[in-house]
Formats: C-alpha cells, sequence, structure tokens
C-alpha cells in the first residue's frame, strides 16, 4: 500500500541532489542515493512513522535486510582477509564488522523485551570481550588485572542487577558515561578511538536502560488482567 | 493452512482480488500470496477479510492435517 507522500519527496529530492552532485561537484555525493533508497525503511525501523506496507511486504523486508546483512557480513570479511593477505593492517574492517553485529544484537535483544536478562546478557558479554583483549595484550600479569578492572567492574554491576535491577541500572548509566569520556576524549580523538568508546558505552548504556526498565517492570504476583 | 478466500470472494459478489486489497488496506500481491497458500496472514488481517467477506475467520481458513497439534 504505497501512497506518494512527503518521505517520498524527501527522497526523491534527496536523490536527485545526490545525482546532480555526484557528477558536477564530487563523486562522494553519490552516496545520498544510498541515503534516498534506505531513507523510508529507516524511518519505519525507527518506528518513526506507520507502516507504509502492508505486512507481507513487511515480512519481504525484514528478510531482504536480513539477506542483505549476512551478505555485507561476507563481503567484509573476504575484504578484511584480502587486505590481511597483502599485508595490510584490516582492522577498520572488523570494526565495522563488530558494529554491525552489536547494533543487530542490541536491538533484538530489547525488543524481546526481557529486560533483566537482556542487561544482563549486554553486561556479561561487554564484560568478557573486554577482559579477552585486556587479557590477550598483557597475558596473566598484575597489568592485566589492573587495566581489567573495568571489565570485571562491568561484569559486577550486570550480576547485581539480578537481584538489585535500579543499583546496576544508575552505576551502569554512571559507567556507560565514563567510558565514553575515558575513551573516547582522553588521549586524543580519532576515529578508532571514538569507535571502540561506542562500541563499550554505547551497549552498557543500552544495559542500563534495560534495568531501569526491568526495575519497573510489576512482579508477576502483582499482574492484573487488563481490563 | 487451506484457505477458502477465493470462494467467498465469488459467493459475495464476485469481489475482486484489487477491491478486497482495498478493503482491508493491502496489496493485491498479498491478497494474491494468502489464497495461493504461500501466506499466512497475522490474526488482524484475518479478522479483517473475514469482516470484509461477512463470514467468520474458521469459514475462510482451514488448518489441514500436519498443522493440528
Amino acid at each position: 500500500m504505497f501512497d506518494w507522500d512527503r518521505y517520498s519527496w524527501i527522497a526523491a529530492g534527496m536523490f536527485t541532489a545526490g545525482i546532480v552532485l555526484g557528477a558536477t561537484v564530487d563523486g562522494g555525493f553519490l552516496f545520498l542515493l544510498v541515503g534516498a533508497y534506505l531513507f523510508r525503511p529507516a524511518l519505519l525501523a525507527a518506528g518513526v512513522r506507520r507502516p507504509y506496507a502492508d505486512e507481507r511486504q513487511l515480512h519481504i523486508q525484514y528478510r531482504s535486510g536480513n539477506i542483505a546483512l549476512i551478505v555485507t557480513v561476507i563481503a567484509i570479511i573476504a575484504m578484511a582477509i584480502n587486505e590481511t593477505a597483502q599485508g595490510r593492517t584490516a582492522e577498520n574492517y572488523y570494526l565495522i564488522l563488530f558494529i554491525g553485529l552489536l547494533a543487530k544484537a542490541l536491538v533484538g535483544i530489547v525488543m524481546s523485551r526481557d529486560f533483566r536478562r537482556a542487561g544482563l546478557r549486554i553486561t556479561l558479554f561487554i564484560g568478557l570481550l573486554y577482559l579477552t583483549f585486556v587479557g590477550l595484550e598483557h597475558g596473566p600479569s598484575l597489568g592485566m588485572l589492573i587495566e581489567g578492572a573495568p571489565g570485571i567492574a562491568i561484569l559486577a554491576v550486570g550480576l547485581l542487577g539480578l537481584r538489585w535491577p535500579w543499583v546496576s541500572a544508575v552505576l551502569l548509566a554512571l559507567l556507560g558515561v565514563a567510558t565514553l569520556v575515558v575513551f573516547g576524549v582522553f588521549g586524543g580523538m580519532n576515529i578508532m578511538r571514538v569507535s571502540v568508546s561506542i562500541v563499550l558505552s554505547i551497549p552498557i548504556l543500552v544495559a542500563s536502560y534495560c534495568y531501569l526498565q526491568a526495575a519497573r517492570e510489576p512482579q508477576d504476583e502483582e499482574a492484573e488482567p487488563a481490563t | 493452512m487451506k484457505t477458502h478466500l477465493r470462494k467467498y470472494r465469488f459467493e459475495r459478489g464476485e469481489i475482486s482480488q484489487q477491491r478486497l486489497a482495498d478493503m482491508v488496506q493491502v496489496s493485491r500481491q498479498t491478497i494474491i500470496s494468502i489464497e495461493r497458500g504461500d501466506y499466512s496472514p497475522s490474526v488482524k488481517l484475518a479478522l479483517q477479510l473475514a469482516e470484509a467477506l461477512k463470514t467468520t475467520v474458521e469459514e475462510l481458513f482451514e488448518l489441514e492435517d500436519e498443522d493440528h497439534v
């Protein structure tokens, strides 16, 4: 059920601008074509506007989106392998891959609305991931324990949320902001540091949100039937 | 799942696929997919189809042997 509306005009405008500016000013403007193509699905995915497609068409979009993700992941891995084989670093490829998969996992886990479990899963994953990286870098040493302290703190706060979700929500919010500041601001701003801070901070802040929601959920025995 | 959508469309004055699609606000392709059994509609759409065709969901759709619990 597609109707031409103001969003169609915006997408058409982006498309035209992409073509014109891409041809006359800089080839980089051709990325506007991607924006035009993804504009409406992105709004829909973000819940900004009501569905423009019927349920079967949305189901098709969901499946094609998943297939597109799998194809993109395979392409990134192939490119990373190629870069490594030629003796170049492939860190950026792995980071892109990780950000994409992390976004999918976080959205899925939050949409499941099993908030307490979601908070725990996110904190366990991030905490263990952090400790793994620190462990690989330092090996078993005192330095590992010291540098691994934030990872241990994330794990501890995550586990705390099983009993006191409010406490964990507040502590994780502080931790999320702290990691954003420490990794993102100090030590110079470069794309790698900012990306790492996003990879660490956003999941922690999402976990904080999950525990906040878990704290607000009524207990089973308190639930009343809807009237 | 077996569907009797086609039968009810004709029994209710030979309603075209497009007209039925317009009545329940979906695309014609969706009606075609449901009639072919390629797509199972949501509860909401099934109820809307039943209402549009002045019948019940149970009359429109039927579980096949392998679908039963």
